[in-house]
C-alpha cells in the first residue's frame, strides 16, 4: 500500500509555533476562568473545571515542547502557503457575498475563484470547457436539489 | 402465528418498495455533509402523512437506517462525517481511503452497518419492554460517566501525543460551553456576538474541523486527494467478508453497545460509535494501529451507529421517550398518524408495531445491495474527479450543508472559522478529533455533572452520588480500563520480551 506523501512542512517554525499556540491556549484558559466569575453558581461549575483542565493540559504541553519531548509538529507549509491563504480568502468572500448576491451567483463566482487557486495544470481549451460545464452543473443541480426537493430556503440575493 | 402475519404484511410489494425508496433517499441524504439522519427524516416525514401508519413507520425507519449508513461515504472518502454518527468512521476510514483501500472501507462499513442494524432490530423485536427499563435506571451521574468513557478515546485520537489530545479535548469542551448554558441558562463566552449566541453547533463544527483542514492541505500540496491502487475492479466483498468474519466479536460487541446506547434517551449514534470504537481499540491486540487505517475501527463505528436505530426505537415505542433526536421526529410523525406510544402499544396496536419491526429488518437487508452499489459508484466518482474540481465542489457542499442546518448563515461562519482554526492547530500537532469529541460530549458531561452535584449537595452525599452508584461504577471501571489498559499491556509485553531475551 502506498501512502500519499504529506504536505511539505516547515519544521523550523513547528516548535516555535507549538510554543505560541500553547501560550495562547493558556491565555484562553485564564480568560475562561476570569469570565466564569460572572456566571451563576450552576453555570460556572463546568467552566471552572474545564478552564483549570485546559490550563494544566496546555502547561503540560508547553513543558513537553520546551524539554523537546513533544512529537514534532509539521508547522505551516513551506510551499503553497499562498494558495492556502487565497483559498481562505475566497471562501470568506463567498460567505460575505452569500446573502447580497444570492446562493447561485455567489456560488458560481467563488467556484471560479477556487478553481483558479487550486489548479496547477496547464490551461487548455478542453480543460476550461470541462471545468466550466461541471461547475455550472454542480451549482445548479445542488441548488435545485436543496431548494426544490429538500425545501431548504437558500439566499436569493438582495436584488430579487 | 400472528408474527408470521405481520412478517408477510411487511413483505408486501408496496412496503418493500417503500423500504427501498427510503433506504436510497436516506443513504443519499446522509452522504451529504451537514444533512444528518434527523434532517433526512424531518425533510421526508410530510410524505408519510397520507400513508397508513405501518407503511409510514417502515419508510421512516428505512430513511433513518439509510442515512446512518450514508454518513460513512463522506467520512471515508472526504474525511468529513456525512452525519455526526459517522465521526468515528473517519478515524480509520479516511486513512484506508488514502492508502488506496476506500472501496474495501466502504464495503466493510456496509457489512457492519447491516449487521448492527439487524442486531438493533432484533433487540427491538425481542427485548423492547425489559430493555426500556434499563434506560430509566440511568441518572445524571451515569450520563456523566458515559461521556467520560467517550472522552477516554482521546488517548486513541491524539496521534502519539496524548497531552496535545487532552488540550484538544479541553478546547472542545470549552467550545461546547459557548452560548446558553445547559444548566443555569447563563449566556457564556459569546463576546457579545450574535453569531455565537446559539452556541457552536456540533454539525457545522464537525464539517469545519474535518473538512476545511483537508481542503487547505490539498490546495497547498501537489498530491492528489486519494491514491488509486490499481483498477477499481470489484467491491472487494470477499476480502471484506473475511475481515468481518475475523472481527465477529468486535462486530457483535459494537452492535450491542450501539443498541444499549441507542436506548438511552439523548445519547445517540455519535456517542454509540465513539464508545464502541473506544472498546474495540481497548480490546485490540495492537491498539496503536487504530487511527491509521485499522478495519476494526470502521466495523466498530458503523455497527454501533446503525444499531442505535433499533435501540432508539425501544424507549420511543415503549415509553414514548425518544432515544435519539431522529426518534423524536419519528415520535412526532406517529402522533400525527394517531399512534399512541407507551407500554400498551405492543398489545393495543401490535399489528402496526410488529409490521414496522419486520419492515425495519427488510430495510436493513435492502441496505446491503443498495449500499454496496452506491458505495462503489461514490468511490469511483471521487477517484475520477480531478483535484481542481474536487476542492471547490467539496467547499460548495460544506457551505451548502452548513447553511441548510438552520437556514442560517451563522452556521456557515462558525463552520469555516472553526475549520480554519482546526487547520492551524493541526499543523502544530493538535489533532481535530479530540476537539470534536469534547464538543459532542460537553453538554452531556456538563448536564450530568452539575445535576449530580446538585443532588449530592442536597442529600449531603456528593461522593456517594459520584462514585457510589452501581451502573456508574461499571462505566467508571470501563473508562479506567480504556485509559490504562494500553499502558499495562505495553509494560507486560515489554517485560515478557525482556524475559524471553534473557
Amino acid at each position: 500500500m502506498k501512502e500519499s506523501t504529506s504536505v511539505p512542512s516547515n519544521n523550523k517554525n513547528g516548535r516555535a509555533g507549538v510554543i505560541a499556540v500553547t501560550l495562547l491556549l493558556m491565555a484562553i484558559a485564564i480568560a475562561t476562568l476570569w469570565e466564569s466569575r460572572e456566571f451563576s453558581s450552576l453555570g460556572s461549575i463546568f467552566p471552572k473545571v474545564i478552564g483549570i483542565a485546559l490550563l494544566l493540559a496546555s502547561g503540560a504541553a508547553l513543558v513537553q515542547v520546551l524539554r523537546c519531548r513533544s512529537a514534532p509538529a509539521r508547522g505551516l507549509p513551506a510551499s503553497g502557503m499562498l494558495r492556502g491563504v487565497l483559498l481562505i480568502g475566497a471562501v470568506s468572500a463567498w460567505i460575505a457575498l452569500l446573502e447580497p448576491l444570492g446562493f447561485a451567483a455567489s456560488g458560481l463566482i467563488c467556484f471560479v475563484a477556487i478553481v483558479l487557486v487550486t489548479n496547477r495544470d496547464p490551461w487548455t481549451l478542453r480543460r476550461i470547457a470541462f471545468y466550466a460545464v461541471s461547475m455550472v452543473a454542480i451549482v445548479f443541480v445542488f441548488n435545485y436539489v436543496f431548494v426544490e426537493l429538500l425545501n431548504v430556503t437558500l439566499p436569493r440575493g438582495r436584488w430579487q | 402465528m400472528d408474527l408470521f402475519n405481520h412478517f408477510f404484511s411487511a413483505l408486501s410489494i408496496e412496503n418493500v418498495m417503500f423500504s427501498l425508496a427510503g433506504v436510497v433517499a436516506g443513504t443519499v441524504i446522509g452522504a451529504l455533509p451537514g444533512l444528518t439522519a434527523t434532517m433526512a427524516i424531518a425533510i421526508l416525514v410530510p410524505f408519510t402523512f397520507t400513508m397508513d401508519p405501518a407503511s409510514a413507520l417502515i419508510v421512516l425507519g428505512a430513511i433513518y437506517t439509510g442515512a446512518m449508513y450514508g454518513g460513512a461515504y463522506a467520512a471515508i472518502l472526504l474525511n468529513t462525517p456525512g452525519t455526526p454518527s459517522a465521526i468515528a468512521t473517519t478515524f480509520d476510514g479516511f486513512p484506508m481511503a488514502k492508502a488506496g483501500n476506500g472501496d474495501l472501507a466502504i464495503t466493510l462499513a456496509c457489512l457492519a452497518s447491516v449487521t448492527g442494524g439487524l442486531v438493533g432490530a432484533f433487540s427491538l423485536l425481542m427485548f423492547a419492554p425489559p430493555l426500556a427499563t434499563v434506560a430509566l435506571a440511568f441518572g445524571p451521574m451515569e450520563y456523566f460517566w458515559l461521556s467520560i468513557l467517550g472522552l477516554t478515546l482521546v488517548a486513541a485520537l491524539s496521534e502519539g501525543d496524548s497531552t496535545k489530545g487532552m488540550v484538544g479535548a479541553c478546547l472542545g469542551l470549552m467550545l461546547s460551553m459557548i452560548g446558553s448554558a445547559v444548566m443555569g441558562g447563563d449566556i457564556r463566552y459569546t463576546m457579545g456576538s450574535q453569531v455565537l449566541l446559539g452556541g457552536i453547533g456540533v454539525v457545522p463544527a464537525l464539517i469545519g474541523l474535518f473538512c476545511i483542514p483537508v481542503l487547505i492541505d490539498l490546495v497547498t500540496s501537489r498530491n492528489e486527494h486519494l491514491e488509486l491502487r490499481g483498477r477499481v475492479a470489484s467491491l472487494r466483498l470477499g476480502e471484506a467478508g473475511q475481515i468481518v468474519r475475523k472481527s465477529k466479536f468486535n462486530l457483535i460487541r459494537s452492535s450491542v453497545i450501539g443498541t444499549v446506547v441507542g436506548i438511552l434517551p439523548g445519547a445517540g449514534g455519535s456517542i454509540a460509535s465513539l464508545v464502541s470504537y473506544s472498546e474495540a481499540r481497548r480490546a485490540a491486540d495492537k491498539p496503536e494501529s487504530f487511527g491509521r487505517g485499522n478495519p476494526n475501527g470502521i466495523i466498530a463505528s458503523e455497527a454501533a451507529n446503525n444499531a442505535t436505530v433499533g435501540g432508539g426505537f425501544i424507549p420511543t415505542l415503549v415509553l414514548g421517550i425518544p432515544g435519539t433526536p431522529a426518534d423524536a421526529v419519528v415520535l412526532g410523525a406517529l402522533m400525527v398518524q394517531g399512534v399512541r406510544t407507551g407500554p400498551s402499544l405492543f398489545n393495543e396496536q401490535g399489528s402496526i408495531v410488529y409490521t414496522f419491526i419486520f419492515g425495519l429488518f427488510i430495510a436493513t437487508l435492502l441496505m446491503l445491495p443498495v449500499g454496496l452499489a452506491l458505495g462503489r459508484y461514490a468511490y469511483r466518482s471521487i477517484i475520477a474527479v480531478p483535484k481542481t474540481l474536487l476542492v471547490p465542489s467539496v467547499v460548495f457542499m460544506t457551505v451548502l450543508g452548513s447553511y441548510a442546518i438552520n437556514n442560517n448563515i451563522d452556521d456557515v461562519i462558525v463552520m469555516f472559522a472553526v475549520g480554519v482554526g482546526g487547520w492551524f492547530l493541526s499543523r502544530f500537532g493538535f489533532p481535530p478529533a479530540p476537539i470534536v469529541l469534547g464538543l459532542i460530549l460537553g453538554p452531556l458531561a456538563e448536564q450530568g455533572f452539575v445535576q449530580a452535584w446538585m443532588i449530592g449537595s442536597a442529600t449531603d452525599n456528593r461522593l456517594g452520588m459520584i462514585f457510589g452508584r452501581p451502573i456508574s461504577l461499571i462505566i467508571l471501571v470501563l473508562a479506567a480500563l480504556t485509559l490504562l489498559y494500553p499502558t499495562f499491556s505495553r509494560i507486560y509485553h515489554e517485560r515478557k520480551h525482556k524475559r524471553a531475551v534473557e
